[in-house]
């Protein structure tokens, strides 16, 4: 050997793995650490892109887990308007590995529940979810109490799942100044009111987004320590930028730090992996393909494309997989109380005259 | 097919849960006075039947000939305009089935869902029976209409507890109070008001633990039959006494 890229299999060469395959011939872009099975329970959380995930999921008949299930009858549309459905548990988008540490030191009682709250007309709503029901909450006890509900599902979700799926959005966030606390949004977007003396920008640092994402798998597997952690860092665009930057760099900025923090976890951490759904979709081996017109969006094909990646990369590693629980019939959620005999018998008994 | 011209005219549209309120009109135990009145329905697996089409309602196949029967009086479809007011009873709207599985995680998690969550399940509720949907229909086409659900399971019966059982799938319902069913009477007494029905709430002195209903309304041979289902007579009576039927009241 004269050099160390000599004798290297073909995925090691842009051209043979890349160039010459081309987007719908990529092969081997994934080689995962474990398996993920059909019966294991699956949590997703994080930026927009996981909620594709975590349907995709439960489509091929996986055991995505929704530890907080919407009102009976309240389904689809209408269900995820309210964010059921979406993720695992209600918090909605969870863009940064600090919002996602944050949530789970309240839900397990680490930090005391925020009584932070934005009102307008009458409507409250919740800083750390202020789009997650749609019209506001009715009152602030009402609020509260929907959001110990979500935390409630987070502690279950956490120690019940064997796998957490988590896509990394964003770096760029805004805080209390006096509180500390995180918004998911910066007030004065969805709800609140912007206030300048109030409310902190930070956009997270390498070190910054790394650490707050160790700290939030460390503290999930202390309470879990069989979980293992998904990571995917999420191919969108941002919307806008507060960074100072134009947009586009400020995208490319933010995305790298969630890459490299990314995969300095999977390589560090024995029960983390990456699954590289941000690379299927940004390369420039997709020419934009995936995105929608404001090449933002991603499109349906692209995620069909992502989750191909996913399922075919596990069955490549770990072979067919078994069915799960995703496949078992659901037992039906109606009660028995009178069979149909019966209600014939009745009907016919009394007006037989 | 108009109803007797000189007479306000009640038509009552269900399925077996009919029964009671027919033999509670035989029994005495209700009566009319100076009114028309036709019931019209069928069981309630033929109810998938019966659908509605252009306003019209009307049933095929075995609904047919069962809603002949019941009528007695050949009334094969129904129009908004052929009744003063419609009173559907039971017609497949099972409310326990939205009852127990909120009642059971209210036990767990009072906050799980806000206010604004249930109200759009409640509608989607209502929505999924399409008894409901039929008389919200008629309801929009300015017909009268009251509707009474299908009552709670009668306690005692069958064991609720066993696979599959409602205390089986939702054990906390049998924790709920008084308040608690009244907060869910009343997110469907909205949601049907919204569409210009008045929905009819089981009377609280027939339920008992939780979302039962009290076995001393149990229909007749209830245990041998395994029906936990269909009421008494007496049952039937008390639900009546429920309806604020305006073009009734102005008959008496």
């Amino acid at each position: 050997m004269t050099n160390p890229y000599e004798g290297l299999p073909p995925k090691a060469y842009w051209r043979t793995a890349v160039a010459e395959p081309g987007a719908f011939g990529l092969s081997g872009l994934w080689q995962p650490k474990f398996p993920v099975r059909p019966r294991d329970s699956i949590a997703t959380a994080g930026s927009c892109f996981a909620q594709h995930i975590g349907r995709a999921l439960a489509g091929r008949g996986y055991g995505w887990t929704d530890f907080e299930p919407a009102p009976p009858f309240l389904k689809g549309e209408e269900a995820r308007r309210f964010g059921y459905g979406v993720f695992s548990f209600r918090t909605g988008n969870i863009y940064t590995p600090g919002m996602l540490l944050q949530w789970l030191q309240i839900a397990f009682g680490d930090l005391p529940q925020p009584p932070e709250t934005w009102e307008r007309e009458g409507r409250f709503f919740d800083p750390l979810r202020p789009a997650i029901e749609p019209d506001g909450f009715a009152s602030e006890t009402e609020l509260m109490e929907a959001r110990a509900a979500t935390c409630s599902a987070i502690r279950a979700a956490v120690t019940g799942a064997d796998l957490f799926v988590f896509t990394l959005g964003l770096t760029e966030s805004w805080f209390n100044a006096e509180s500390g606390l995180e918004y998911a949004l910066c007030p004065g977007t969805v709800a609140g009111r912007f206030e300048a003396r109030s409310h902190q920008f930070r956009n997270a640092n390498s070190r910054l987004t790394y650490r707050n994402m160790r700290a939030a798998i460390n503290f999930m597997q202390r309470q879990n320590p069989g979980l293992r952690v998904l990571l995917t860092v999420s191919p969108v665009p941002l919307t806008a930028t507060a960074s100072g930057q134009h947009v586009l760099t400020a995208t490319t900025y933010s995305k790298s730090i969630l890459r490299g923090a990314a995969g300095m976890l999977a390589d560090e951490m024995a029960a983390v992996d990456y699954f590289p759904s941000y690379e299927i979709i940004t390369s420039p081996l997709s020419r934009g393909m995936f995105y929608g017109a404001n090449m933002r969006s991603v499109l349906p094909e692209g995620v069909e494309t992502v989750m191909g990646h996913f399922f075919g990369a596990q069955q490549a590693a770990f072979g067919v997989p078994k069915k799960g629980r995703g496949r078992r019939p659901a037992q039906s959620d109606r009660p028995a109380i009178t069979d149909d005999v019966a209600c014939e018998e009745e009907m016919l008994d009394a007006f037989a005259s | 097919m108009p109803s007797h011209p000189d007479l306000p005219s009640l038509c009552i549209v269900g399925d077996s849960q009919m029964a009671g309120l027919r033999r509670a009109v035989d029994a005495g135990l209700v009566s009319f006075p100076g009114r028309h009145v036709e019931f019209w329905g069928a069981t309630g697996p033929q109810f998938r039947q019966i659908d509605m089409q252009g306003g019209v309602i009307r049933a095929r196949g075995a609904a047919r000939e069962t809603v002949l029967k019941v009528n007695g009086q050949g009334r094969e479809q129904l129009r908004a305009g052929d009744f003063d007011a419609f009173l559907f009873y039971g017609a497949r709207l099972r409310v326990t089935e939205f009852f127990a599985p909120i009642l059971h995680r209210w036990q767990e998690q009072p906050g799980f869902a806000s206010r604004a969550a249930l109200q759009a399940a409640t509608r989607a509720f209502l929505r999924s029976t399409r008894a409901w949907r039929m008389a919200a229909s008629l309801a929009e086409q300015g017909a009268e209409l009251h509707f009474v659900p299908a009552p709670f399971p009668t306690a005692g019966v069958i064991d609720h507890a066993a696979p599959g059982g409602l205390l089986d799938l939702y054990p906390g319902a049998a924790l709920a109070g008084a308040g608690e069913r009244g907060r869910i009477w009343s997110l469907l007494r909205e949601a049907s008001a919204e569409a210009g029905v008045a929905l009819v709430s089981q009377p609280e002195d027939t339920v008992i633990d939780g979302i039962f209903t009290d076995p001393r309304f149990a229909v007749e041979g209830a245990a041998e039959k395994r029906d936990a289902g269909h009421k008494s007579p007496e049952f039937a009576a008390q639900m009546l006494g429920q309806v604020a039927v305006p073009t009734l009241r102005r008959a008496a």
